[in-house]
């Protein structure tokens, strides 16, 4: 493949990974504390959250679908697993099992609604959202005080050679994705299902089968998330991941994944993600009113999107 | 006399290709002139050009003798060109009054004038004998009202002065499309002139005054359209002679292949017949006969009511498309863009994508998956040659190529080809026909559904005549002619 058309196919997660490096370059001149390698792998573990959610929402985006209820799927599994195991003392390793395995079926259930049950994806995963986190709320009785045990925490602030544990997991995250996406069936089903649904159901394309398993992927992804989660703030806050699919969703955009589906790919959300990531700690280093962080990740949104349409129109 | 339109040395460059190349072309009030070439000649660029859709890169166009810079498709409108496009331009959750007049509806005390804007919807409807009503929503209207739906919308503009229509009569029957001439060379009286791109070389003879042939972005000749015959054109359009329209008709007869008893679906009823492998068996009829709705039956895509469906012994009752596939029945759906491709993903993609058991061993072989369609490549002869471009970028008759190929990879027992060349040049169709004649003689199952009868004497063996849902005729050897065909479409019609 010649350099020209990879230029050409991917501008926009290009486009971001170039702001990436500028933003990187800007902060590391306005602050010597930016560029260490503390404050790296702190921003590795603050976009790790949203980048394995993001991994689940770019195969479902790919596939030409949206998962609303991802932050309320998030919540579900850190509420869970802190009910069964600080509750009712259930082994923890038994309890988050348990509560991964029942996030991966709200999952599938979006899957199962949209596909059987004809409702769109913005709609049936609006309800999942409403209907999650009342779960949430419903087991925790809005109890934010129940704290994980000493050893749960591990999985936020261990290492595995020397690299953050949520780092570590992230990019096995990463690969196995984007390996998913490329080199199965299955990756590839999903890419003709989100470009055209109706060629791929006469060629043969298990549609329900893929469909199902997009969203029960995300769940899974959203399960991880919470783990993460759960083992940074140490307890089960019931809001916990509220407005977390607006960041998921701004990363995959961001990384050049089509909103209708049969374009995109993981590195652009891993790009997605990290610009996010770096912004908004760039902006606490250099001591600019948090509040601005949501303006300027909004602006960027719109402003990616924008470069790469402008460009691609002007034939 | 002083032309219309006059272009002179217009050039327009892509990336990898000069899609324009130091093009002149002249307009003269009220001519019908058709443009002619392969898909991917220059044609659709020129007219692209000429309403403002692109950009030129260099040259002049001028109309009524000043040059004109159109920004954009407004700007083209504003000086009197309207353009008939093969994907319309129509609002289907709109009425056909609301479509005709979108964009300047009458009004009067600063409201939509509603009774005024349906009568004058129902004079056009009624000058141009189409049957629809000006309230009817296009959504209940079949594809070739709606065609003429778009014709009337651009007809309606009062200072229209050039009129461009691509293929206005891909999607109509006959007898619509004698009703478009006529109205056509109404048109021309009233000093409309009209750019005319059609694939169907007859049609050219019967409605255009002259003919301007487009070669690899230039132009080749303009010519009276009476001084030429259809050979002419043909030579010119491919630069070569070619030798008949159609290869040779299949010598092999086998065992039969797909055997339908009394399938019955939406759109047809009770339908029994027997496809011999070897033979070329057609299925033609008028457009809304339920040739479609019978191959997309067949192969699963939609509901059956009753019957069954037999390949050799084997019962293969037509559940969904991938028990189809599962089978090796393949179809090459009616509309390529719609149903036949995925246009996001490459070729290799497209063309692997009913065989993806092939290249999983289990993960994809991306190599193997490269080799294969590199293969179809070459034998189906597709421009550009690289299996990695996207096939949004291929022209129609490159496009039917992938799709072909999508299902010579997963090497298919029963063909179904539904409507195999509308739209595409004549070099790619022949080459389609000599596919479909090779496949049956490899001893395949090939069913062709088209309503151009000239095709289906062309390359039949056999064919089935339909009407109103059901098969009224069963022609081959000597009574397979356009006569008899005709003959049996209009038979019983009182």
């Amino acid at each position: 493949m010649s350099i020209n058309r990879v230029v050409r196919e991917n501008r926009q997660p290009i486009i971001a990974a170039v702001s990436l490096v500028g933003v990187v370059v800007l902060l590391t001149f306005l602050s010597e504390y930016f560029l260490t390698t503390n404050n790296m792998f702190n921003i590795g573990k603050q976009a790790s959250i949203n980048l394995i959610i993001g991994l689940g929402m770019t195969v479902v985006i790919i596939s030409a679908g949206i998962d609303l209820s991802v932050g309320s799927l998030l919540a579900l599994t850190i509420s869970v697993s802190a009910v069964l195991s600080v509750v009712h003392g259930m082994n923890i390793v038994l309890a988050t099992s348990i509560a991964v395995v029942l996030t991966v079926l709200a999952g599938v259930l979006n899957g199962v609604i949209i596909q059987f049950g004809k409702v769109p994806a913005f709609i049936a995963t609006l309800g999942m959202m409403g209907v999650g986190r009342g779960v949430v709320l419903l087991i925790s009785r809005g109890n934010p005080s129940m704290s994980f045990p000493k050893s749960f925490l591990w999985i936020a602030d261990g290492t595995i050679l020397g690299i953050p544990f949520p780092i570590f997991l992230s990019l096995i995250m990463v690969a196995l994705t984007a390996g998913m996406l490329k080199y199965t069936r299955f990756g590839r089903a999903v890419y003709a299902i989100g470009g055209n649904e109706e060629a791929a159901r006469l060629s043969g394309i298990n549609i329900p089968a893929v469909r199902v398993a997009t969203y029960g992927i995300c769940g899974f992804c959203c399960a991880l998330a919470g783990i993460i989660f759960a083992a940074r703030v140490g307890a089960a806050p019931p809001s916990a991941g509220v407005g977390y699919e607006l960041n998921a969703i701004a990363a995959v955009i961001i990384g050049g994944t089509a909103l209708n589906g049969g374009k995109g790919n993981v590195l652009g959300t891993v790009v997605g993600a990290l610009l996010m990531a770096v912004i908004s700690n760039g902006l606490n280093i250099i001591d600019v009113d948090p509040y601005w962080q949501s303006i300027v990740i909004g602006l960027i949104i719109v402003f990616a999107v924008m470069m790469s349409n402008l460009r691609s129109a002007a034939t | 006399m002083e032309p219309l339109l006059k272009v002179r040395q217009v050039c327009k460059q892509f990336p990898g290709v000069l899609a324009l190349d130091h093009v002149d072309f002249d307009l003269a009030p009220g001519e019908v002139h058709a443009l002619l070439g392969e898909n991917g000649a220059g044609k659709s660029t020129l007219v692209k050009i000429i309403t403002g859709a692109y950009r030129l890169d260099s040259g002049t166009i001028s109309i009524d003798g000043k040059e004109v810079r159109f920004h954009g498709p407004v700007d083209s409108r504003e000086a009197g060109i309207g353009v008939i496009y093969q994907e319309f331009s129509l609002v289907n959750t709109l009425s056909v009054a609301e479509n005709i007049f979108l964009g300047d509806y009458p009004m009067r005390r600063g409201r939509i004038d509603w009774k005024a804007m349906n009568e004058a919807a129902a004079e056009l409807l009624q000058r141009f004998a189409v049957n629809a009503h000006p309230e009817d929503i296009l959504t209940s209207l079949g594809v070739a009202t709606r065609q003429m739906v778009e014709i009337l919308k651009v007809l309606n503009r009062k200072n229209l002065k050039i009129l461009i229509m691509d293929e206005p009569t891909s999607s109509l029957t006959d007898t619509e499309a004698r009703t478009l001439f006529g109205f056509i060379r109404k048109l021309r009286e009233q000093g409309v002139s009209v750019i005319y791109i059609s694939h169907r070389l007859d049609e050219i003879k019967q409605i255009c005054d002259r003919v301007t042939v487009f070669r690899n972005g230039q132009k080749i000749s303009t010519e009276p359209a009476h001084d030429l015959s259809v050979a002419d054109i043909v030579t010119k359009m491919l630069g070569a002679e070619l030798a008949e329209h159609y290869p040779p008709k299949s010598k092999a007869t086998g065992a039969p292949g797909l055997q339908v008893e009394h399938l019955s679906g939406p759109g047809f009823e009770d339908v029994s017949f027997v496809a011999r492998q070897g033979e070329v068996l057609g299925i033609t009829g008028l457009v809304g006969a339920g040739k479609s709705e019978l191959v997309e039956t067949i192969f699963g895509a939609r509901r059956h009511t009753g019957g069954t469906v037999m390949m050799g012994d084997v019962k293969v009752d037509p559940k969904s498309p991938r028990s189809a596939v599962a089978n090796r029945i393949g179809l090459l759906p009616e509309s390529r863009k719609e149903q036949g491709l995925v246009l996001g993903l490459s070729c290799a993609q497209n063309i692997t994508l009913a065989s993806l058991d092939k290249i999983s061993r289990p993960f994809l072989a991306l190599g193997e998956e490269m080799r294969l369609a590199s293969e179809k490549f070459e034998t189906l002869e597709v421009r550009p040659g690289d299996p990695q471009n996207a096939a949004v970028n291929l022209s129609g008759g490159n496009q039917q190529k992938v799709v072909l190929a999508k299902w010579l990879t997963r090497d298919c027992r029963v063909l179904l080809f539904d409507e195999p060349t509308r739209g595409i040049d004549v070099g790619a169709k022949f080459q389609i026909y000599a596919m479909i004649v090779q496949l049956a003689e490899a001893g395949n199952t090939v069913i062709v559904s088209s309503s151009e009868i000239e095709e289906i004497c062309g390359i039949c063996n056999r064919t089935l005549v339909m009407r109103n849902g059901r098969i009224v005729a069963d022609l081959a050897g000597d009574e397979l002619t356009k006569e008899d065909i005709l003959a049996a479409i209009s038979r019983g019609e009182k």
